[in-house]
């Protein structure tokens, strides 16, 4: 294990070296903080993926850290799994191109959070062990329903992944002045080492450090940003909507939800998209009970909101302190340039260069080193979300129908953790420049139009059986991607075709109400025994998910593989 | 005859019933019982019904707020744009802001709930029949 631990470690290290080296020999000279903090980032979570590696021994300790992850722990480390780099980066960048608009996204992100509280949590936990797959199957059939989650888990974790992947690779690549492929490896190899060699437990505290980070960079920058004006949000406004091309437009709606359908159906998949992602579902096995997962995600809203209030701090900072400081900008030769398109490195990296300008290399290190940490966390909790549903319910449940050793299915989950690394990596490398702006929209579509309603489906209506949420899930899983790949997004902007048959951005609108008619439809039409048993297992779901107390599975009936 | 339709839901089985079932009955069919026996445990109904009362009302007010949210702005843009009387803020960025201390506001009221009012219910229900 140790042995194979070190040279796992050879391998981290040479892309860190060059890394570290091709910062070093920038210009700027002012790298030594980035460089010092990057470093210490990768080397705090190798240690904490070497002190993880013994609770990786059985399938509780793999999947969940033996449920012993405490409330708060799991709230900062959900608060970790869901703000990416696309979050901290992307929609402080909006806020900086678009203003308000760009602040609505923050709103869908976080509106999701009391819907997954009110309608999930606690019932997961109650009827589940390792991943949600357990509570959609638990009183319908094994293999058809494992199925169904473990495709829509997969497909929501690789387009979910590639898309950070290519994001982390450009981020770090302009950070530290590296070539992309070496960046994007570098990713590759730092997360299956976390997932393949420490598990969950490695993982969470991946994201509780990546979380603590995130919240302390981004208060030090909001900080420093209301210091600059006074502590007054009026003057910060007057100055941002004065030097911004779109003038005091930026402080209202404009033209990104004007249309309602578009809209509606963004929101649609930003709300339930959150209650069906499988990486944030699975957070809720890492602690004890029901009544744990409640408070964590109590902790987490507060991590989320408190993040979506300092975001458009720092987009409208950047706007008012940026726009008016060239140097930040690719001047063209005649000395103009576009106060948002020409920002070096793009939009993007608004907060960066923010960071630099409010607290110069010092700031500027620890901000990119955040953002670093912030890339990492999430792509850990996707591998393992992906792993597991490979090892889990694949192998453990469909093929070995329950009957496999701990040993053998955690082996399988860190095979499955190198795979999808090495997947990512090719997939993020090929599709380098291409535009994959629609990947994470995809991700967030898929799981609100497949595993949502599904789940939902399955926990709360009697009605529900095999048949209806076999086909459900894929009426939402086929509807949503080929609707995404028939918009402007795909048809237009990747295949260069003229127009796009499906004229909106988003497909949740038609995709998610269509998954639920079809589990409604096949389900009502299902008259076979089969169909009946399940409805009358009910109510012993009923009482576990409101509970916890299992009735059944004493019994070695229907739920004995859940528990 | 199929395990599930041993006991009528409206019927109580009592500890002797199953007692005397166990006898001549499956495993199935006294868990079975148990369960009628849960679902009509007053302590259970009023768990579930408080509990799914404050769910649906809190999901709902959520929804209406984050999607009326989205109509206001395709349908009242400029309106968003006026400043909040007397300052310089606009009545949007302020909405928008309420909104997400509201969130807050609600996720920590139905924790709070849950922790004052249900969980002793669920203690109660665990003693009477978890194993």
């Amino acid at each position: 294990m140790m042995r194979r631990w070190l040279m796992a470690m050879m391998f981290t290290a040479a892309p860190t070296i060059a890394m570290a080296q091709s910062v070093a020999t920038r210009d700027r000279g002012t790298d030594g903080v980035a460089i010092g903090m990057f470093l210490l980032i990768v080397l705090v979570t190798l240690l904490i993926t070497y002190r993880s590696a013994g609770s990786t021994k059985s399938k509780a300790g793999f999947y969940t850290a033996g449920h012993a992850i405490t409330p708060l722990q799991n709230g900062l480390a959900i608060a970790g799994d869901f703000l990416s780099a696309a979050a901290f980066l992307g929609i402080s960048a909006l806020v900086y191109a678009n203003g308000f608009d760009g602040l609505l996204y923050a709103i869908g992100f976080l509106t999701g959070w009391p819907i997954v509280l009110f309608m999930m949590s606690e019932r997961m936990r109650n009827l589940g062990s390792y991943t949600f797959s357990d509570a959609a199957a638990f009183r319908l059939d094994q293999t058809p329903i494992r199925l169904v989650a473990a495709t829509g888990s997969l497909v929501v974790v690789l387009f979910y992944l590639i898309a950070q992947m290519i994001g982390a690779g450009k981020v770090i690549q302009l950070l530290f002045g590296v070539h992309y492929l070496v960046a994007v490896v570098g990713v590759g190899v730092l997360m299956t080492l976390y997932v393949a060699v420490g598990g969950m437990q490695a993982t969470t505290w991946v994201q509780i450090t990546k979380a603590a980070l995130l919240l302390t960079g981004g208060t030090l920058m909001a900080l420093t940003v209301l210091w600059h004006f006074n502590f007054s949000f009026e003057q910060l406004f007057a100055t941002a909507s004065k030097i911004h091309p779109k003038g005091a437009a930026i402080l209202a709606p404009g033209g990104l939800f004007a249309e309602p359908i578009s809209a509606i159906s963004l929101g649609l998949a930003l709300v339930f998209g959150t209650a069906g992602l499988p990486h944030i579902l699975m957070r809720f096995f890492t602690v004890k009970d029901a009544a744990g997962a409640r408070k964590s995600v109590f902790y987490a809203t507060t991590c989320v909101a408190y993040f979506c209030l300092m975001i458009p701090l720092l987009g409208f900072g950047a706007v008012a302190i940026l726009m008016s400081d060239g140097s930040y900008f690719n001047v063209g030769s005649s000395g103009q340039f576009n106060k948002v398109a020409d920002l070096i490195g793009g939009p993007n990296m608004a907060s960066i260069h923010l960071a630099h300008a409010m607290g110069g290399p010092v700031l500027l290190g620890f901000i990119s080193a955040v953002a670093f940490a912030t890339i990492l966390a999430v792509v850990a909790g996707l591998t393992l979300a992906g792993a597991s549903a490979i090892s889990h319910d694949i192998y453990g449940q469909v093929i070995a129908r329950g009957r496999a050793s701990d040993l053998l299915e955690v082996r399988i989950s860190k095979i499955a953790a190198l795979v999808i690394g090495v997947v990512a990596v090719l997939l993020a490398y090929a599709f380098e420049n291409q535009n994959v702006a629609f990947m994470a929209g995809l991700a967030l579509s898929v799981a609100a139009s497949c595993n949502f309603p599904v789940l939902a489906m399955a926990i709360f209506w009697r009605g529900t059986t095999t048949r209806g949420a076999v086909a459900g899930g894929l009426a939402g899983l086929i509807s949503s991607v080929l609707l995404v790949v028939l918009s402007k997004t795909v048809w237009v902007a990747a295949f260069h075709f003229a127009s796009a048959p499906f004229p909106y951005d988003n497909p949740a609108l038609f995709s998610m109400p269509l998954a639920f008619l079809c589990v409604w439809l096949f389900s009502v039409t299902d008259r076979s025994e089969r169909a009946a048993r399940e409805r009358g297992a009910f109510d012993a779901q009923f009482i576990r998910s409101e509970t916890g107390i299992a009735a059944i599975a004493q019994t070695g009936g229907v739920a004995a593989s859940a528990s | 005859m199929p395990p599930w339709k041993i006991c009528h839901p409206a019927e109580v089985c009592t500890a002797e019933d199953r007692k005397n079932l166990s006898q001549s009955i499956t495993m199935a069919q006294s868990a079975h019982c148990q369960t009628q026996e849960i679902l009509s445990d007053p302590t259970f109904r009023q768990l579930a019904s408080a509990r799914a009362k404050l769910r649906w009302s809190l999901s709902i007010i959520t929804l209406i707020m984050f999607f009326g949210f989205i109509a206001l702005i395709s349908t009242a843009q400029s309106a968003l744009g006026a400043n909040i009387a007397g300052s310089a803020i606009p009545v949007g960025l302020g909405l928008a802001f309420a909104m997400i201390v509201l969130v807050v506001i609600l996720t920590g009221l139905y924790v709070q709930q849950s922790n004052s009012r249900f969980d002793p219910l669920n203690r109660a229900l665990l003693e009477e029949f978890g194993q």
